[in-house]
C-alpha cells in the first residue's frame, strides 16, 4: 500500500519530477540526434551520447536522492537509495568523457591525462559500495569526480572556441543550461545541510529546481535539430574562393582549398579547371543579369547556387565601396561555411579598406591579384 | 447525483496525482515544442499552424493542471451562496477556469488554421461558430457554475467535427496515398485512445470505478498524448505542404534552350516573352554547368532573394520552376513531372516542328501535379 503524503512533501516531489522528465527526454533526444547524424560518419558526433548520458544519469541520480530525503524512511533503504543515486551522479562525467576520448579530440584535450582522471573516478564508487554513503574517506573521494567534471567542462570550453556560426551557438546555449544545471547541485548540498541542522530546506530546494529546470529548458532550446557536428571537418568540405571585382570583371583574390598535386599527364585537365575558374569572374554578374532581364526578383543578389554536387555560397561587398563578390564553392552547405564566407568577407574588407576605396587605381596598375595576395596569411590563420 | 468525495484521498492518490501531473507537463512541453518550430520556420513568411498547435496543447496542459488543484486540493462541499452564485463549490470553479482555458487554445488553433486555409466551409466558418459556442458558455458560467455540461459538450462536438476534416484536407496534401492512409489512422486511434481514457477520468466514472480507472484513465492518455506528438512532429511543416501555393511559373524547355511549354501559377500580368525566359535560363543552366563541372543530368538550384529557381535537367528537356521558397517537394515534382512529360512526348520531341501545340495537353498533368 502506498502512503498518503503531506502536500509540502507531494509538492516538492511534483516540482522534481519536471526535471527528471526534461532530463529523461533530453538524454533519449540526444541519442536519437546521434542515431540520426550517424550516417555523416563524424567521429565528433559522439559528444551527442556524451550530452544525453550525462544528462540522464545526472537527473535521475538526484532524484533517488530526493526520494531517499523525501519518502525513505527505513535505513536500510534509504542506504540503498543512496548509493544507486550517487552511483548515477557518479557515472555522468565518467560517461562523458567515455565517450569523446578518441583520437579526434586530442586537439582539445591531453588524452592521456583525460584518461587517468577518468579511471580513477571509478574511485568514489568503489569506495561507496565498500565503506557506505556516510563514510568520510568516501566524502573526500568525491573530490576525484569534482576533477573529473572540470575535464568535462574544459573540454565543452574549447570545443566553443574552436567552433563557428550556429553550431558555436548551440554550444555555448547547451554549456549555460549545463552550467545552470549543475549550480542546482550545490543548492542540494545545502538542502542537505540544512536538514542536518534542522533549519528549513524548502526555498533552498526550490531555487535549486529552478535553476534545474531553467537549465534543462535551455538544453532543450539548444538541441532542437542539432546540426550535425562537422567542427574540425567543415575545412574539408571547402572547394575554392573567388573573390571577384564586378565592375572590372577581374579576379582580386583566388584560393583552392584542395590544393591537389596535379600529374603531369592531368594538364589538359588543369588548362580546363584554369578556365572553369576563369568564367567566374564574368558568370555571377552574367546570371544575375539574366535572371534580372527575366524579371526574377530584380532587388535583391543571387544568394546559394546548389549544382548537384557543390554549392556556391555568394556574398557581396558592404555599402561604400566598389561591387565585389564573395564566390565561396563548398561541398556541402554548412552554416560553419556560410559564417566562414561571412568571415571571409569582415576581413577582406577590414584589411584592405584603403586598396578598395582606390580599387579602380590598382585594376589600372595591373595584376590585381598581387594587391591581394597577402590574404593568404589571414586565410592561414583563419584556417587554423 | 455524485457519491464520489473531493479532494482525493486513499493509497492510489499520489500515483495518480504524479500521472496527471505528468500528463499536464508533456501536454506544456509539446506546446513549447510548436512554440520553438513556429520561431524557427526559415521562410519568409511564417506558417502559424505550429502556433496553432502550440495553443491547443498549452489549452490542454492548463486544463490538466486545473484538474489537479481542483481534484487533489479542493473541496466539492457546495455552499449557499458561493461567491457571485446562488451555489457553488471552490472545485467547480478551478474545473471551469480549465475548462475555459483549453476552450482559448482551441479557439486560437481552430483560428491559426482558418487563417490559411478554409476547412469544409467558408474560411472562418469554424472560429465564428466556436466563438459563438464559448460566449455561450460564458453566459452560462455566470448564470450557473455547475451547469455548464451541456455547452461543454457542443463545444467537444464543433472540435471533433473541425478536427476531422482538418485531418482529411492535412492527409489529402501528403505525398502518397500510403501516407494519406496511415497518418489518418494513427491519428485516429491516438484520439480513440485519448477519448477513452478522458471518459475514464470524468467525475460520473469515479463512481463506477474508483480511483483505479482514473489511473487507467489517465495512462490511456498519456499513452495517446506521447502518440499525437509524435504524429504531429512526424509532420511535414506547412510551409513544405503548402508548396503548390509558392510555385509561380513553370518551363519545360529543350535542350537548344527554346520553350516547349509554360504554365504560370499567379494572376501576375506576363511581362516577359516565355522564349526569352527559357532561353536565359539555359544559358544560366549551361554556365554553371561549367562552372562547377556537373553532371549533364540532375538537379539545381539558384536562390535570388525572394525567389528560387528549381532546374531539372533530364536527357531530352530540362525542367525549371520559379517559386518564392525552396521545397524538397518542388523538386520531387518537377522530377516527376519532367520524366512523365518526356515519357509522353519523347517521339514528338525527337521530330518537333516547331509548334507548342503539340504540347499543350500537357497543362492538364501540371494542373494535377503543381495545383493545389
Amino acid at each position: 500500500m502506498i502512503a498518503q503524503y503531506a502536500p509540502i512533501i507531494e509538492i516538492q516531489f511534483l516540482a522534481y519530477t519536471i526535471p527528471v522528465i526534461l532530463g529523461a527526454e533530453l538524454g533519449i533526444y540526444f541519442f536519437y540526434q546521434y542515431r540520426k547524424s550517424r550516417f555523416t560518419k563524424l567521429p565528433l558526433n559522439r559528444i551527442l551520447l556524451s550530452y544525453g548520458w550525462f544528462t540522464l544519469f545526472m537527473v535521475n541520480g538526484a532524484f533517488f536522492q530526493v526520494v531517499n530525503r523525501l519518502m525513505i524512511i527505513d535505513p536500510v533503504v534509504k542506504e540503498l537509495f543512496a548509493q544507486i543515486g550517487f552511483t548515477a551522479i557518479f557515472l555522468a562525467p565518467i560517461g562523458f568523457m567515455a565517450f569523446i576520448l578518441i583520437k579526434e579530440s586530442r586537439k582539445l584535450i591531453n588524452l592521456k591525462l583525460a584518461w587517468v582522471i577518468t579511471i580513477a573516478s571509478f574511485t568514489p564508487l568503489v569506495l561507496l559500495f565498500l565503506l557506505g554513503s556516510k563514510n568520510r574517506v568516501f566524502m573526500a573521494s568525491i573530490s576525484i569526480t569534482a576533477l573529473n567534471a572540470i575535464s568535462v567542462i574544459t573540454y565543452q570550453l574549447r570545443m566553443i572556441r574552436a567552433s563557428l556560426g550556429n553550431i558555436h551557438k548551440r554550444l555555448v546555449q547547451l554549456f549555460t543550461g549545463e552550467i545552470l544545471a549543475l549550480l542546482a547541485l550545490g543548492f542540494a548540498f545545502i538542502v542537505v545541510f540544512a536538514s542536518n541542522i534542522g533549519a528549513p530546506t524548502e526555498p533552498f530546494f526550490f531555487t535549486g529546481v529552478g535553476f534545474l529546470i531553467t537549465g534543462l529548458l535551455i538544453m532543450f532550446y539548444a538541441s532542437n535539430d542539432f546540426p550535425p557536428f562537422y567542427e574540425f571537418d567543415w575545412k574539408n568540405n571547402l572547394l575554392k574562393l573567388f573573390i571577384i571585382d564586378q565592375a572590372h570583371n577581374q579576379f582580386l583574390y583566388v584560393r583552392d582549398f584542395s590544393q591537389k598535386a596535379r600529374p603531369a599527364h592531368a594538364s589538359r585537365d588543369a588548362e580546363r579547371d584554369d578556365l572553369r575558374d576563369k568564367l567566374f569572374t564574368g558568370a555571377i554578374s552574367g546570371i544575375e543579369a539574366m535572371l534580372e532581364t527575366i524579371s526574377i526578383s530584380s532587388k535583391q543578389r543571387l544568394s546559394e547556387i546548389d549544382q548537384g554536387g557543390s554549392f556556391i555560397l555568394l556574398d557581396y561587398s558592404s555599402e561604400g565601396l566598389p561591387p565585389i563578390t564573395y564566390a565561396l564553392v563548398v561541398t556541402k552547405d554548412l552554416s560553419s561555411l556560410r559564417h566562414f564566407g561571412k568571415a571571409i568577407k569582415a576581413q577582406f574588407e577590414a584589411f584592405f579598406p584603403g586598396v578598395l576605396k582606390n580599387l579602380d587605381a590598382v585594376i589600372k596598375a595591373g595584376k590585381p591579384e598581387r594587391a591581394f595576395q597577402s590574404f593568404d596569411i589571414v586565410m592561414n590563420s583563419m584556417l587554423g | 447525483m455524485m457519491f464520489y468525495t473531493f479532494p482525493i484521498s486513499g493509497p492510489l492518490r499520489f500515483p495518480a496525482l504524479v500521472l496527471e501531473w505528468i500528463l499536464a507537463f508533456i501536454c506544456f512541453e509539446v506546446g513549447v515544442v510548436f512554440l520553438v518550430k513556429y520561431r524557427r520556420q526559415q521562410v519568409s513568411k511564417r506558417y502559424k499552424q505550429e502556433l496553432g498547435h502550440a495553443t491547443l496543447f498549452f489549452g490542454f496542459s492548463a486544463l490538466w493542471f486545473s484538474f489537479i488543484v481542483s481534484d487533489y486540493y479542493l473541496s466539492d462541499t457546495i455552499t449557499f451562496p458561493f461567491l457571485i452564485w446562488q451555489h457553488g463549490a471552490p472545485r467547480d470553479l478551478a474545473t471551469s477556469v480549465g475548462y475555459f482555458s483549453l476552450m482559448i487554445g482551441t479557439f486560437l488553433f481552430i483560428t491559426f488554421i482558418e487563417q490559411h486555409q478554409a476547412v469544409i466551409f467558408k474560411r472562418f466558418t469554424f472560429t465564428i461558430i466556436f466563438g459563438g459556442l464559448i460566449a455561450l458558455y460564458i453566459y452560462i458560467f455566470f448564470l450557473d457554475i455547475e451547469g455548464t455540461t451541456y455547452a461543454n459538450l457542443s463545444l467537444v462536438a464543433a472540435f471533433a467535427v473541425f478536427f476531422l476534416a482538418f485531418l482529411v484536407d492535412l492527409s489529402k496534401r501528403m505525398k502518397t496515398r500510403r501516407d494519406v492512409a496511415s497518418t489518418l489512422s494513427r491519428f485516429l486511434a491516438s484520439f480513440l485512445l485519448l477519448a477513452g481514457g478522458y471518459l475514464l477520468t470524468i467525475d460520473a466514472m469515479l463512481d463506477v470505478t474508483g480511483l483505479v480507472g482514473r489511473v487507467v484513465g489517465s495512462i490511456m492518455q498519456l499513452a495517446a498524448f506521447i502518440g499525437i506528438t509524435i504524429l504531429f512532429l512526424r509532420l511535414p511543416s506547412f510551409s513544405m505542404l503548402d508548396w503548390h501555393k509558392q510555385i509561380e511559373d513553370l518551363y519545360v524547355i529543350d535542350k537548344s534552350g527554346v520553350c516547349l511549354f509554360q504554365k504560370s501559377f499567379t494572376s501576375k500580368p506576363k511581362v516577359v516573352d516565355d522564349n526569352l525566359v527559357s532561353s536565359a535560363i539555359s544559358s544560366v543552366n549551361l554556365i554553371l554547368k561549367e562552372m562547377t563541372a556537373a553532371e549533364e543530368q540532375g538537379q539545381s538550384t539558384i536562390k535570388r532573394g525572394d525567389k528560387t529557381i528549381t532546374m531539372f535537367s533530364s536527357e531530352l528537356v530540362n525542367g525549371v520552376v520559379i517559386s518564392k521558397e525552396e521545397n524538397y517537394l518542388i523538386s520531387y515534382n518537377l522530377k516527376n513531372f519532367i520524366q512523365t512529360f518526356e515519357a509522353i512526348y519523347r517521339g514528338v520531341i525527337a521530330t518537333w516542328n516547331g509548334d507548342t501545340k503539340a504540347f499543350e495537353p500537357a497543362a492538364a498533368m501540371a494542373d494535377k501535379i503543381f495545383s493545389s
